[in-house]
């Protein structure tokens, strides 16, 4: 596989990552999925580093579970099997951080969140997710100039009114609209193909 | 009357589009929704525009959506020449703060940039750069660079500090410091803040929003002073004086009296030392003064007209000791209303912060006599107070008045010594001298030498001045006790003046013939043995091993110990035929025979090992002091003291470069710290080692030190080695695998939850199952609450093994358990609860509502202690109710949780970890309330 780009579909990281150790691709998977379990192990009532660490044996183990064999994407929703071991790996650290404080084991887990929620948890952050590799690939391609995207982030983003953004950049107001249409319209496909490459691997 | 439209051109559509975003075509002029009622290519056109806003609402959104994270919201980053700019690290109210790389210098900078729209704030984060460059202290953050980006913003890169923020920080160290220790590294910290804020103030900086939001602390522990964001400068003349008139830029809760009126004016450094003792109070009780859930009013009203409650009304955290009325006058005198009453400087709140940490009287309350002298006290506190306040009182120079009123505390401690006294004729003087030797601050090791100097001059100053001239022994008792700590110091002679005047004074009383005289003499005879005047100690021996036989008669095992002391001063005169024949005695005697006092044993040996080396026997030598070492393995506990001798006599007697000195040595040096709850494993290894050597590998004695080293693994994490260590202790203990007694079950225990850590469950549910077993027969009729516990955990862990029945089974049977001890009992309740809990996960919710309900009644009608209990049992009924779908009621019991655990009995970790709950439910409650109104 090339290196992997931020529309590199899920399904190429896992067959990637499956077939043997490749930096850039652990690399992108992590920077894909980090986040988002960050999230559901803070939603699990962790802290941020304990968060960081709960996601981070996540995926160490997703990634051993499927050398393995264990991961079938075929029997299930990559989001559900990553989920269920966040969520053995958050509740073992509670207990643990219970055990220590000299709590009973259990004392933090009734409270914990259902799986709906985390699975709610999780969706928002790939949608955050995915927005932001948009915003970042539609800034990174040449296809727009600065002027052009500092209009879009101004009106489109920002609220900034078309009138203000027409005067403050020296054009007409049919122009601030014509510029955020475009971009937008641009914007719109690259949503789309982040989402395929977030989801392709992660539909049953 | 409607005009007909000719079509729109597309950004004519795009505009009406945006601007009608929220209402659609119905918004529209009526002119222009007939257009589009007829003509498809503008409708089309319009349609796809409003699909366009409606995507572009939701990416927005989603763009800028608080990130789950951290509290930031996420923004484009800027985009600032000659930096490349990394990650968000920080988002607050003035700016987000990015990490970022200096590409000249390779410098990692925080660079903070003020976001567009407010002249105000870029203004004032130029002054804050203009301000905060000027100063340099270890304890300021340093600003770098500052300079306009592009698109308006304003960016300052500062020094990059890894930390956290304070009041993290602070509870992070209350957590992992529990006690006093974590509230004295706190108030270190806060020395050091105050520092750094004296630092700005003689630059001419004030602060004006001081919060732990401002302040981080850095991996050292460090704090680091932050955004000087709204402060200004001091100097009136300084034309960076900007004055941000009406606007309350500060965070209100740590905002002075001053800053919350329009008299602006009178914000000076006083200021910030009010907000100084806002962090105080916050660092010493994790509250805020006038409370953080008001309303902004209520708030600033309290602030401006309430005093707070002092720091000690509230609970410490944790296992904190109370607050005290040093720190209480501290923190009150710097929260003053009237800035003329508080600290005149931040240097001066530092002083006295500082003669707190060294247990000095404060200025704040230098002019109280009363307060000196309770100062004093403090340091010296429980033996001065036992000894006489009186005599103290004159030392200090205190009037009769004050006396007069310290005067019901000492009779109390007086009752102390008296009940001492009471404790029986025979040992009331060694209980006393005990006591006394205990209340000397280096005796066990808590003070330095120099505290336990002070203390003994002023116990000796204090009996020559006539403390205890009524009562003989307790004097006595006080000068062995004396005597026994300068002995540990090494001060033999001072030492022996006490001795002989204990001595002295025993035999001065009208029946001088009794146990303690034998004790007095006995230790004035090893200290001149120890300092070579053999024939007055062997005198001093024979007396006391005299005045037991008379006393105690010829069994007791004080006699026998004074008979050691004999024989070690026969070996030390030479006269070794007559030391063989007390060890002899000793030796024959029952009691030692039988093995029901070791000491004696462990003493024969010892001298025998001397009676050896004496003779220049070196085989017999260690044959001696290795009987006696297995004689202490198996007579005492690992850390005890007699182990520790025998471990070092052992390490004397091997010869040159045996290997086990090495290990021996290690030995000495882990039971030197008497701590093996904090011991290396390593270190714990080798004296399991040494045992094992010693006993054998199969001797019983080695379980508790299998245990010890089991202990270490688990605090530690390290699973596999606990449940091996588990494993050879069992092998040990219960050798048929059936646990007989309570702590081989809880051997099991032990092993049970390493496996369940390791990822293990249906292991840890076998072990758990055995040791259940053995403990339904041990503890029935008796502790039954420890075996319905056991039981609850055990059924839990088959939750993890997904194995409803028997989790079900044991939770019946935990209730059954807890239901015959008392029906009534609040232990029955909460079990009721507990169990009843395990149905969110079992999914059985009519059945977990039930024995929920039933549960609560008993928590309901037990008193206050049991409030926690009471919250999270309501707690859990809400929790199944929301499962349920019934959100009305699951609200209802979770406000009775929340008002329940506002109980003031609660101690506040509880309530911090209660609290939690409840907020974690609340938040779910809350969704699922979201949820059903959308309809979903």
């Amino acid at each position: 596989m090339s290196v992997p780009s931020r529309t590199t579909t899920t399904t190429a990281l896992l067959d990637a990552l499956c077939a043997a150790e490749d930096g850039a691709t652990w690399s992108m998977f992590v920077g894909r999925y980090d986040p988002i379990l960050r999230a559901v192990a803070m939603r699990l009532g962790l802290s941020g580093e304990d968060a960081a660490d709960v996601s981070q044996q996540t995926l160490l183990e997703f990634v051993r579970d499927m050398r393995a064999g264990r991961y079938d994407r075929s029997r299930g929703r990559l989001r559900t099997w990553i989920i269920a071991i966040a969520e053995h790996r958050g509740r073992d650290l509670l207990r643990r951080i219970a055990l220590r404080r000299g709590e009973g084991s259990d004392a933090a887990l009734p409270f914990l969140p259902d799986r709906t929620v985390l699975e709610q948890v999780w969706d928002d952050e790939e949608r955050k997710g995915i927005a932001h590799e948009a915003w970042d690939s539609l800034r990174a391609a040449s296809h727009f100039d600065d002027r052009s995207l500092r209009i879009f982030e101004l009106v489109a983003l920002r609220g900034v009114p078309a009138s203000a953004a027409a005067s403050e950049f020296g054009v007409s107001e049919q122009n601030v609209y014509v510029v955020k249409h475009r971009v937008a319209r641009r914007l719109r496909e690259l949503v789309e193909e982040v989402t395929r490459a977030f989801q392709e691997g992660n539909a049953p | 009357m409607n005009t007909r439209l000719d079509c729109l051109p597309p950004e004519e559509l795009a505009r009406l589009a945006a601007s009608s975003a929220s209402g659609g075509p119905a918004g529209l002029p009526s002119a222009l929704r007939d257009h589009l009622a007829t003509c498809a290519a503008c409708r089309a056109t319009f349609e796809d525009a409003c699909g366009t806003e409606s995507f572009l609402a939701d990416f927005a959104s989603a763009l800028s959506a608080p990130n789950a994270t951290s509290d930031a919201g996420i923004a484009p980053p800027p985009n600032l020449e000659g930096y490349r700019i990394g990650p968000e690290i920080r988002h607050g109210g003035q700016g987000i703060v990015y990490r970022a790389t200096h590409e000249a210098s390779g410098r990692e900078v925080a660079l903070k940039v003020v976001r567009a729209g407010s002249h105000r704030r870029r203004a004032r984060i130029e002054r804050e750069a203009a301000l905060a460059a000027r100063l340099r202290h270890p304890n300021i953050v340093t600003i770098h660079d500052c300079g306009a980006l592009d698109d308006g913003r304003y960016a300052i890169a500062l020094e990059l500090v890894d930390g956290q923020p304070l009041d993290e920080w602070a509870r992070e160290t209350a957590r992992a410091a529990p006690g006093l220790e974590g509230r004295l590294l706190r108030l270190r910290v806060f020395a050091k803040i105050c520092d750094a804020i004296e630092h700005a103030h003689r630059h001419g900086v004030i602060h004006c929003d001081l919060k732990p939001d401002n302040i981080l602390v850095d991996r050292d522990g460090e704090p680091r002073v932050l955004d000087f964001g709204v402060a200004r400068a001091s100097a009136p003349d300084d034309n960076t004086r900007i004055t941000v008139t009406g606007e309350i830029a500060c965070t209100i809760a740590y905002a002075s009296p001053e800053q919350l009126t329009s008299d602006r004016a009178s914000v000076d450094t006083r200021t910030d030392v009010y907000s100084l003792g806002v962090i105080l109070y916050e660092l010493l009780t994790f509250r805020l003064p006038h409370g953080a859930e008001r309303g902004i009013s209520e708030l600033v009203a309290s602030i401006s007209h309430s005093p707070p409650p002092a720091p000690s009304t509230h609970a410490s955290a944790g296992s904190e000791p109370r607050i005290d009325r040093d720190l209480d006058t501290i923190a009150l005198i710097a929260l003053a209303k009237d800035p003329d009453r508080r600290y005149p400087t931040a240097a001066a709140l530092k002083a006295d912060v500082l003669h707190y940490l060294a247990g000095e009287p404060i200025a704040a309350r230098r002019d109280s006599l009363g307060y000196v002298l309770r100062k004093a006290l403090h340091r010296n506190r429980r033996i001065v107070s036992l000894i006489s306040i009186a005599t103290l009182a004159a030392l200090v120079g205190i009037g009769s008045t004050i006396v007069a009123s310290l005067r019901a505390r000492e009779a109390a401690l007086r009752e102390e010594a008296e009940r001492a006294r009471m404790r029986g004729e025979a040992q009331r003087g060694d209980a006393v001298a005990e006591m006394l030797r205990e209340l000397i601050p280096s005796a066990d090791g808590r003070g330095s030498d120099a505290n336990a100097h002070q203390t003994i001059d002023l116990m000796s100053i204090s009996l020559e001045s006539g403390t205890f001239s009524d009562d003989p022994e307790a004097a006595a008792a006080a000068r062995i006790a004396i005597g026994d700590v300068l002995v540990d110091q090494h001060i033999v002679r001072r030492a022996e003046v006490e001795y002989r005047q204990a001595v002295r004074l025993l035999r001065g009383r009208e029946h001088p013939n009794d146990p303690f005289l034998g004790t007095a003499e006995e230790r004035l005879a090893l200290l001149l043995l120890r300092r070579s005047a053999f024939d007055e100690a062997l005198t001093r021996a024979r007396s006391a091993d005299d005045i037991r036989r008379r006393t105690l008669g010829a069994s007791h095992p004080d006699t026998l110990h004074g008979l050691c002391t004999l024989a070690n001063v026969y070996v030390a005169r030479g006269e070794i035929s007559e030391a063989e024949r007390t060890l002899a005695e000793i030796e024959a005697h029952p009691i030692v025979l039988a093995g029901v006092d070791v000491d004696p044993m462990d003493a024969v040996h010892e001298t025998r090992a001397r009676i050896a080396g004496a003779h220049g026997d070196a085989v017999a030598r260690l044959h001696h002091c290795e009987t006696r070492l297995r004689a202490a393995f198996i007579g005492h506990g690992d850390a005890h003291p007699a182990v520790h001798a025998a471990v070092d006599d052992l390490v004397a007697a091997l010869p040159e470069g045996d290997p086990r000195a090495t290990s021996l040595n290690a030995i000495a040096s882990l039971l030197t710290t008497r701590e093996l709850a904090e011991a290396d494993p390593e270190q714990i290894r080798l004296l399991l080692e040494e045992k094992r050597r010693i006993l054998g590998p199969n001797h019983p004695d080695l379980v508790e030190t299998l245990l010890q080293l089991a202990n270490r693994f688990t605090a530690l994490d390290r699973w596999q080695e606990t449940i091996d260590t588990c494993v050879e202790a069992e092998r040990i203990a219960i050798p048929d695998g059936v646990a007989k007694t309570v702590g081989e079950a809880d051997l099991l225990e032990i092993r049970a939850d390493a496996l369940w850590f390791v990822g293990r469950p249906h292991e840890a549910a076998v072990v758990g199952e055995r040791q259940v077993a053995a403990l339904r027969p041990l503890l029935r009729g008796k502790d039954e609450m420890h075996l319905a516990i056991r039981l609850k955990e055990l059924s839990f862990r088959y939750i993890d093994c997904n194995n409803a029945l028997r989790a079900r089974q044991l939770g019946d049977e935990a209730i059954e358990v807890a239901r015959g001890i008392s029906p009534h009992d609040p232990h029955l309740g909460w079990m009721l609860c507990e169990i009843g809990q395990n149905e969110l996960r079992l999914n059985d919710l009519d059945r977990g509502e039930r024995l929920v309900r039933e549960g609560l009644p008993y928590l309901d009608a037990a008193d206050d202690s049991y409030a926690w209990h009471r919250s999270l049992g309501h707690a859990r009924l809400a929790a199944l109710l929301r499962r349920k779908g019934r959100f009305d009621e699951a609200s209802a019991e979770l406000a009775i949780a929340n008002t329940v655990m506002r109980t003031p009995s609660i101690p506040a970790r509880d309530r911090l970890l209660g609290q939690r709950q409840l907020d974690a439910l609340a938040l779910e409650l809350e969704q699922d309330v979201k949820d059903r109104g959308r309809g979903g």
